[in-house]
């Protein structure tokens, strides 16, 4: 049975888009119009959405590979960390597509959600990859094969662990996530955006993160530490006084 | 009351166990990284990139094939996108079986049908559409002396060409990529003029 493109193409009208607080609506909503299609899993859908974020995904993890890699002494050429981007890049995308069926919307914007993917994807073999070729060049070991940069395609995925592990540790994760969303979302938005700011250079081990998050946002290095601060103290407020609610409930 | 750098590492602690493998990402992430400085890439490269990962999500399928997936994902029937796109329904299954000959579909038409898909962009459809252009669009180098043949049925113009310049004249590469490029060209001026007359 036929039904209308629009009808098609538009949310269903009983689940209507409420962001969580914290969670931006990105300006253009092309992802969310295909949102249908790319779980349907419809080609033309996936390229279209590479076509539309292709360059800020590729551009977002490019900064991230070359942030860790000047974290491990910068020993991995730019024309590799530039190819190795590319690989992630790829497969931050052709790994959405196969999880499409979990991403929530109201959660977090298409195009960061991949993003993430390959931020995932980085800490993960790639980041094994770079600390290979850190140790590539010292003088003290010999020569080894250069990796190749979709080596970290090849290599099985670091989790050898048993699905009861995983299982204990994604609740207790699920858990403390849900907790922090919360608590984040109720923060001044400054103050956790800067949070967030300084967490993400810090995942990428670069040794002044608050420094690097205040060039990456535009703000002097004391006004992000400011902001850290405040946030840092507001959280742990927050965090406590939430321990403190918990107990009450219990003893009632 | 704990020093600072106690209180920040317990707090950087909770975020990694919250989000360190986790398949959401945390809030705010999007405006954190929302202005990011430019990467060096030139344009061509990224362009470069793009294609080829589109290309993994095609895996060679044809302009026809993507044309028909795409349709019964939006679960229209052929009749109802040719009444959206001006087009006849033998038209739209002869281009959904690969049987239709480019060089007798006017750019804009095929803008229109693309429209009626929800395509608003060349892009996602470059590469099939470019093949099938340079097929059917195919520039012979110049030929001395007669070339006879007539119309059969159930052979399209693209392919009675072919058979009749076959090993005649030699297919001239260059302007037939030169001819591709003008028609994909064409498709996305007038998917650019018909978002423009809705907006």
């Amino acid at each position: 049975m036929a039904i209308s493109l629009r009808r098609c193409l538009s949310p269903p009208p009983h689940q209507p888009y409420i962001p969580l607080a914290g969670h931006s609506k990105l300006a253009d909503e092309l992802w969310r119009d295909l949102l249908p299609l790319l779980r349907a899993r419809d080609p033309l859908a996936w390229n279209q959405v590479i076509d539309e974020y292709f360059t800020r995904v590729h551009g977002w993890l490019l900064h991230s590979v070359r942030r860790r890699n000047s974290s491990l002494g910068a020993r991995v050429p730019d024309d590799e960390v530039r190819d190795l981007t590319a690989a992630l890049t790829d497969e931050a995308f052709l790994q959405a597509r196969q999880d499409i069926e979990s991403f929530d919307p109201e959660r977090s914007a298409f195009p960061t959600w991949v993003q993430w993917k390959g931020m995932n994807r980085l800490k993960g073999t790639l980041d094994r990859e770079l600390r290979g070729w850190a140790d590539h060049d010292s003088l003290d070991r010999p020569p080894r094969r250069r990796p190749d940069a979709r080596d970290h395609l090849r290599t099985p995925l670091p989790s050898a662990r048993s699905a009861e592990d995983d299982a204990i540790d994604g609740e207790s994760a699920t858990a403390t996530r849900d907790r922090i969303d919360a608590i984040l979302t109720a923060m001044p938005v400054d103050w956790a955006k800067a949070l967030i700011q300084v967490w993400i250079p810090r995942l990428d081990g670069m040794p002044f993160p608050v420094k690097s998050a205040a060039s990456e946002a535009g703000l002097s290095p004391a006004a992000m530490d400011s902001l850290y601060r405040r946030a840092i103290r507001d959280f742990l407020r927050r965090w406590h006084a939430q321990d403190g609610d918990n107990a009450e409930t219990q003893q009632a | 009351m704990p020093e600072f750098d106690e209180m920040e590492q317990t707090v950087l602690e909770f975020l990694d166990k919250a989000y360190g493998s986790s398949p959401e990402p945390p809030p705010y992430l999007a405006t954190a990284i929302e202005e990011s400085a430019p990467t060096g890439m030139a344009p061509e490269q990224l362009d470069t990139l793009r294609r080829k990962l589109q290309a993994r999500i095609t895996k060679g399928c044809t302009l026809g094939v993507l044309v028909s997936r795409r349709r019964q994902a939006m679960a229209i029937e052929v009749e109802e996108l040719a009444l959206r796109s001006r087009w006849t329904p033998d038209q739209v299954e002869s281009l959904e079986t690969d049987t239709l000959d480019l060089s007798g579909v006017e750019p804009e038409a095929l803008a229109r049908l693309l429209r009626a898909l929800a395509i608003k962009r060349i892009g996602p459809v470059d590469a099939p559409l470019r093949l099938l252009a340079q097929e059917h669009l195919a520039v012979y180098e110049s030929f001395e002396g007669p070339l006879y043949g007539r119309s059969r049925r159930d052979v399209s113009p693209a392919d009675r060409r072919r058979d009749l310049t076959n090993g005649i004249a030699p297919l001239d590469r260059e302007a037939t990529a030169r001819a591709a490029d003008r028609y994909l060209r064409e498709v996305q001026a007038a998917l650019e003029r018909s978002r423009a007359n809705r907006s």
